[in-house]
């Protein structure tokens, strides 16, 4: 069964600005036309200030308060060396809310000789980084998080325990979204045990899946559905619920502009561009429905993701109704990536390596190359197709096939006997054709034979005997017939067709 | 940076805002590279949708590359080629004097291969697309019409039998050594000319 390890830092978003959790102190930012706490230390929580106060406010009430303003991309960037200094705990660990870090930490408690013991590591670590913290560990992820945010007073919760643990916390704590929040306050449900006692077919009828998941968790139940800890340890995954659900792709644009807000921020933070995007739709009773799409350049511009994203979801249809999305980085590359400049919108409609992109993830990765040639005798081997990545397209070096030059130089000079066909058949047609004195002169068709007008040949192509079973030894024939011009060999006594002169 | 250098960036920048403002509207005419095609069709129709039609074997691909060619190397352009057969042979190409460095291969499979064709057309990014093995119907001839207008760009498309339900620019028949201009918008039409024996660009020459 999977085990769940919530640490909460309660102060962490003031703390690493330098203060302590004893200091009365407000995180504010711009909101809504005013400046607004995000954020504050206990010891202000405890001056009846609340999230969302105005700082006219604030001051108004607490004279001395200190303010501190919120630095979005250094927050972030703190984010991630947060994650990274419990990294040591185990090898999943995930930014589950500001100041709220889950582990996985099924397969690691024993090393640390029990759960108790890896909750007691884990909150000195916290120490010695100066945060004050709390931790839970429990079977499921919501479940932790509730529990710890709650100050639950014990650090182990075992699985059949779970919904006796909720039953008194605020329902609030499972985080159901505002318009949830406000139903169930209408009807008078305002504690977890009150939503769990309700009957599962009145929530699902009433609430929907959404409503579901958070039932199984306050009933103590164990799903996967809430897993929210990606497989990767880098938080570039956005998970986005809505209220009720939805049953056409259009309705989502707001929530993956939202999503896509998030990420580009976390991408500015880790100095990253996005090369491949997930954006995966939750469908009641129905498999995710998932689309990956690659990005011609590797970018964090927020209006070109926008702009691909949406290009690529029209169309879509949803086999059942959405109840979130969920949006995900799944490759990255170092670096700011590329920006546009003003001429490339003038320039078309559709810049190049998104194009090429886009038709290699619907036609495959191979439908859309550029061709290099080969130093191969062999006429099937005499070129390759390179892949049209935007590596390909922008690299300022010619890719080196020969790697000696003279041999290069030789190759290209040399006149080849006969011409080489426009067309070539991806597999050599077996023929049947009469000859004279070894030279062919008619073939059979459906309707008969027909002899050829004018041959050409031979020429002698032969080679790979040095590997084993690749050698070939052809004598290659230009003929032409009533129906074209055609190229035909003739390898160990048989006749083959392999291309035409168009 | 110095003075002098400001000086030559922003005359650059003036250079580009003036090419872009100063760019064709409607249809043009472009060179193509080959005299005999010039004489008979004046260039080929850019933005437009240009047919070219021939039985196997009468060289209407090898014509089509030598038009790639002048485009890739004395142009400098992309072209892409949607090959919905599966077929081109780029050695011939290269042989032919394409710059396969500047010419984009699309293979699609046969159900996708009309779409693929539109959405490379249609994309802005190549100045010539040409159109191989791709069927095209009369509904979905005026669609390709409309969208090499959108993406400005001339779509040659290379058939076996002429199709005359859609609204092509330019259609030329090609045979042997000869070329027929069937009709073009302007209204001219059954006008022929002979295929140069050694055209500039190196086409095999026994064929």
């Amino acid at each position: 069964m999977s085990r769940y390890l919530a640490l909460w830092l309660p102060a962490f978003r003031l703390e690493r600005c330098g203060w302590s959790a004893t200091d009365a102190v407000v995180l504010v930012a711009p909101q809504q036309n005013a400046i607004r706490v995000v954020d504050m230390t206990p010891s202000a929580l405890e001056q009846g200030i609340v999230l969302g106060d105005s700082i006219a406010s604030v001051r108004a009430r607490v004279p001395d308060i200190t303010v501190e303003w919120l630095a979005e991309q250094e927050e972030r960037r703190d984010e991630v060396e947060l994650v990274r200094a419990f990294g040591a705990f185990s090898d999943r660990v995930a930014l589950f809310a500001p100041g709220l870090l889950m582990f996985g930490v099924s397969k690691v408690s024993h090393l640390y000789g029990g759960e108790h013991a890896l909750v007691s590591s884990v909150l000195e670590r916290a120490s010695e980084l100066g945060h004050l913290a709390h931790a839970v560990i429990c079977s499921d992820q919501r479940a932790a998080a509730a529990l710890v945010c709650c100050r639950y007073p014990y650090p182990v919760v075992r699985a059949d325990r779970t919904a006796s643990a909720l039953s008194n916390l605020p329902f609030a704590a499972l985080s159901p979204g505002k318009r949830l929040l406000d139903s169930l306050r209408a009807v008078g449900v305002s504690t977890i045990g009150q939503w769990a006692a309700l009957s599962r077919a009145a929530v699902a009828e009433r609430y929907g899946p959404w409503g579901v998941s958070l039932h199984r968790v306050a009933v103590g139940e164990v799903c996967e559905d809430n897993v929210w800890i990606p497989p990767q340890k880098d938080p570039l995954r956005v998970e986005v619920c809505l209220a009720s659900e939805v049953h056409n792709v259009r309705e989502f644009q707001f929530a993956i502009q939202s999503a896509l807000v998030e990420l580009v921020q976390r991408l500015q933070a880790l100095e990253e561009s996005a090369v491949r995007i997930a954006v995966a739709f939750r469908l009641r009773d129905a498999s995710p429905l998932v689309l990956r799409l690659r990005l011609g350049r590797p970018t964090q511009h927020l209006s070109t993701l926008v702009r691909l994203i949406n290009a690529r979801l029209q169309g879509l249809r949803l086999v059942a109704p959405a109840y979130a999305l969920v949006v995900e980085v799944e490759e990255v590359r170092s670096g700011f990536g590329w920006q546009p400049s003003w001429t490339d919108r003038a320039e078309s409609e559709e810049l190049l390596p998104d194009l090429l992109a886009r038709l290699g993830d619907d036609l495959g990765e191979g439908a859309v190359f550029e061709a290099a040639l080969c130093p191969d005798w062999l006429p099937e081997s005499a070129w390759k197709p390179r892949v049209a990545s935007a590596g390909v397209l922008f690299s300022t070096s010619k890719p080196r096939l020969i790697s000696d030059p003279a041999e290069h130089h030789t190759w290209r000079e040399r006149e080849m006997t006969l011409p080489r066909p426009v067309r070539l058949l991806g597999t050599p047609e077996p023929i049947e054709v009469r000859t004279c004195e070894q030279s062919p002169i008619a073939i059979r068709q459906r309707r008969g034979w027909e002899n050829f007008t004018k041959v050409l040949g031979p020429e002698r192509l032969q080679g790979g005997w040095w590997r084993e079973s690749q050698s070939f030894l052809r004598d290659y024939w230009v003929v032409r017939m009533k129906s074209g011009a055609a190229w035909i060999y003739n390898e160990g006594g048989a006749w083959y067709h392999h291309g035409w002169f168009d | 940076m110095s003075v002098g250098e400001v000086a030559l960036s922003i005359e650059a920048l003036r250079a580009k805002i003036r090419a872009i403002e100063g760019a064709p509207v409607g249809v043009h005419l472009v060179p193509s590279g080959i005299e005999s095609v010039d004489t008979l069709l004046g260039g080929i129709a850019a933005p437009g949708l240009i047919e070219f039609s021939g039985l196997q074997g009468s060289g209407k691909s090898r014509l089509a590359l030598s038009i790639v060619a002048h485009f890739t190397v004395q142009l400098g352009q992309r072209v892409a080629w949607v090959d919905a057969g599966h077929q081109l042979y780029p050695p011939a190409v290269s042989v032919l004097g394409v710059d396969l460095t500047k010419l984009i291969v699309v293979r699609p499979h046969k159900n996708r291969a009309s779409w693929a064709a539109e959405q490379v057309v249609r994309s802005g990014c190549f100045s010539l697309v040409v159109l191989s093995g791709v069927g095209i119907s009369p509904r979905s001839g005026v669609r390709f019409a409309r969208a090499a207008e959108r993406g400005r760009c001339s779509a040659l498309m290379l058939s076996q039998v002429s199709q005359r339900g859609y609204p092509a620019h330019q259609r030329v028949h090609v045979s042997e050594r000869e070329l027929c201009l069937v009709r073009d918008r302007v209204g001219h039409g059954k006008t022929r000319t002979t295929l140069a024996p050694t055209p500039p660009i190196g086409v095999d020459p026994w064929l």
